[in-house]
């Protein structure tokens, strides 16, 4: 009875003290699935910020595999995460070489901005991206790999992103938990299992939160949330730098304030909520010290896991450097056109004055030949004749470069202009030629373009007359066509001539340039030079295609702006 | 219609500045067997003087044809013409213009201002010579011109 009490008591405390363990472990449970929520909450929302990102994130190992990417690296690339995670990131590149360049770069310089790299898909189609990356490190500082981020220039098309709610890692994980909690009351040690289990979670999480927030962190672009009300909920070191304003004077206040139009910057919050998302939305951030920097706006909603619009998150990139140079790049091909336009001018002034005297040169040598010829000795008659050829050629050039800088002085406006009529008028105009050479033109139909009309009759001209003027022992044969090519006409005037050596490819359209002897083709070597002005004057390339003893192919293209159908 | 007045010499004012198309249009009349007097304005103001017979020119003769230069110092061209053709007493005389500008503001330029033909110097030498000698041949043996 004693013993039976005694063990009945011992009993009792042992089952008190079970009970208070019980209740201890409960409640150190209670606690970690609290610290696991918060953490897990948190991990998310690092999580979600990434995978709403329309930017193409991904990180790379120091041995230059992919260790992390987001929803949108997979959609550019085409591949599935579980394919890209684990291999090379240069293999995704048009030109991996570039890609790997970029690579050391981040390392050697900590980050890089605006690099640019085209992403191929698997469908092969290829994206323009423009990459900010930089180093990203643990903890205790060491450098794991690098961060990317690239934004897509070229299509800024609508990027049906649905943001991801779940990580499935981490659901997994819940799942465990679930079942680890059923079988709870079953047994203490599991209890102390799942308590260990609950802890690895719980570091597992941790460190999950602390990498994507890394991530954010490191981030060249400046990241904020806003809520829906339209306060800033959350910023990165970027955001910090490009306004000036501390984190903590950030998060809270009216996100629209840091712009120099903030009329817009709400224009452009609205119309995130409307659209689900905006690209490429032009703002200017004002730093605190009055810095203006111009950025682009990606944007998009993000979402509990219910599904509900929380907020905005939005990334702004940096395009200061990018529109200076653009800028600086405008101004040079403003002045490169400038002093083209006066080179012209120049050409044409000069080539048209100095005929005046160069006739009197010629005309004088000419009368002098006339009358004196066979009156002085032979030497005499020797000199007269150079000076005689030397003023004929030279005014030959001076009304060849003048024909050549009328092309751009003197060109008329462009209209619809049919070129089976130009190639029939151009056929007159050389029937001589054509028919002492029996020469043979035929063409298939021929395109309406926008043009100048007497510049386009030129232009035939000049091919076709050179297809009849270097003939191989053969009649001439020369073929005209024209095929579509995108924006662009095709033309080609093919003949079976004596064709061009290719290294001679370029220089042949240069003005002046000759490939012959004079006495064997006559000529000042203008011709192509001039076809290639017209070409360019109306937006398009000239090139050639030839072999010696197989004939040329003449090339040009013309835009279709505008242009009509055969 | 060859003429009894054969021995009467043409008589043709050639307003030009340039000393070497003198002596070329000289040169090239030469050549033709027509009798001619040439007279020459170096620049506008000259020109006008012959034709209004003013100080050294107060004995000059009306000219039957007038081969005009456009690019003239002082006075150019177009405006001798204008005058020319503004005159009541001059008008009728007939005005070759001779020049090295091809651009058709000036042709019609000067068409609208009555000039009777508009001819662009050919650079080479022979052509030249053949269009001075057929301008001179037209207006010598084809065109009736007013009396004087």
């Amino acid at each position: 009875m004693n013993n039976d009490t005694r063990t009945k008591q011992e009993l009792i405390r042992e089952l008190v003290s079970q009970e208070k363990r019980i209740a201890e472990l409960e409640r150190s449970e209670a606690q970690l699935k609290r610290a696991e929520e918060q953490l897990r909450a948190a991990s998310r929302y690092s999580r979600n910020l990434i995978e709403a990102s329309l930017d193409s994130l991904v990180t790379i190992s120091s041995t230059g595999k992919i260790t992390d990417v987001n929803t949108a690296t997979e959609k550019v690339t085409g591949v599935p995460r579980n394919k890209l995670i684990g291999s090379d990131f240069s293999s995704y590149f048009t030109e991996p070489e570039n890609a790997r360049a970029g690579y050391q770069q981040v390392f050697m310089q900590e980050h890089v901005t605006d690099y640019p790299l085209s992403i191929r898909h698997t469908s092969g189609a290829i994206t323009e991206v423009l990459y900010n990356a930089s180093v990203y490190r643990n903890e205790k500082g060491e450098v794991l790999g690098v961060f990317g981020a690239a934004r897509d220039i070229t299509e800024r098309k609508r990027a049906e992103e649905e943001i991801k709610t779940k990580n499935e890692e981490l659901a997994a994980a819940s799942e465990e938990l679930v079942a680890a909690n059923e079988e709870f009351e079953a047994a203490n040690e599991e209890l102390i299992t799942i308590n260990q289990e609950l802890q690895r979670t719980e570091e597992a999480l941790r460190a999950a939160s602390s990498y994507s927030r890394n991530l954010i962190e490191v981030s060249l672009d400046s990241l904020v949330t806003i809520s829906s009300t339209g306060k800033i909920t959350d910023v990165n070191t970027a955001t910090e730098k490009v306004t000036g304003v501390p984190r903590n004077k950030l998060i809270g206040s009216d996100f629209s304030s840091y712009f120099t139009e903030p009329e817009n910057a709400r224009a452009g919050y609205q119309q995130v909520f409307m659209q689900e998302h905006v690209t490429d939305y032009p703002l200017s951030i004002r730093h605190t010290s009055g810095a203006i920097t111009e950025v682009l706006y990606n944007a998009s909603v993000y979402r509990n896991e219910k599904g509900e619009v929380l907020g905005v998150f939005g990334a702004a990139r940096d395009i200061t450097a990018r529109k200076r140079a653009e800028e600086a790049l405008k101004k040079t091909l403003a002045d490169l056109e400038r002093s083209n336009k006066e080179l012209e001018q120049f050409a044409y002034v000069a080539s048209h004055d100095l005929r005046e005297p160069l006739r009197m040169v010629a005309s004088f040598t000419q009368l002098l030949a006339k009358r004196y010829q066979d009156k002085l000795d032979a030497d005499a008659n020797e000199f007269i004749s150079y000076a005689v050829d030397g003023a004929n050629r030279m005014q030959k050039m001076v009304n060849d470069l003048l024909s050549y800088s009328r092309v751009g002085v003197r060109g008329k406006p462009f209209e619809p202009t049919d070129c089976t009529g130009i190639l029939n008028q151009t056929l007159t105009d050389l029937k001589v030629a054509i028919d002492e050479n029996e020469a043979i033109i035929t063409h298939d139909a021929l395109p309406v373009v926008m043009g100048d009309e007497l510049q386009l009759v030129q232009l035939f001209q000049n091919l076709i007359e050179n297809g009849i003027k270097f003939r191989s022992k053969e009649a001439p044969r020369i073929h005209i066509s024209a095929q579509e090519n995108g924006n662009e006409w095709i033309f080609t005037v093919q003949d079976n001539g004596i064709g061009i050596d290719p290294q001679y490819n370029e220089r042949i359209f240069i003005i002046f340039q000759r490939l012959h002897g004079r006495e064997n083709y006559p000529g000042t070597g203008i011709g192509l030079a001039i076809c290639k002005k017209i070409v360019e004057r109306h937006g398009g390339r000239v090139w050639v295609d030839s072999q010696p003893g197989n004939g040329s192919t003449f090339y040009f293209t013309i835009p279709k702006t505008g242009g009509l159908k055969p | 219609m060859k003429v009894g007045e054969k021995s009467k010499p043409i008589e043709i004012l050639l307003v030009e500045d340039s000393a070497g198309d003198v002596r070329l249009v000289k040169e090239a009349l030469k050549e033709n067997k027509f009798l001619n007097n040439l007279y020459v304005a170096r620049d506008g103001v000259e020109a006008m003087k012959f034709l209004h017979q003013e100080g050294e020119y107060a004995d000059a003769v009306r000219p039957d044809l007038i081969l005009l230069d456009l690019n003239l110092p002082k006075k150019d061209g177009r405006e001798v013409l204008a005058e020319v053709k503004g005159d009541e007493d001059l008008k009728r005389i007939p005005v070759v213009i001779m020049t090295v500008s091809e651009a058709e503001e000036d042709i019609l330029k000067t068409y609208n201002l009555h000039a009777n033909c508009y001819i662009t110097k050919p650079i080479d030498l022979d052509q030249f010579i053949k269009v001075v000698k057929s301008v001179e041949g037209f207006w010598l043996t084809i065109v009736k011109l007013p009396p004087r």
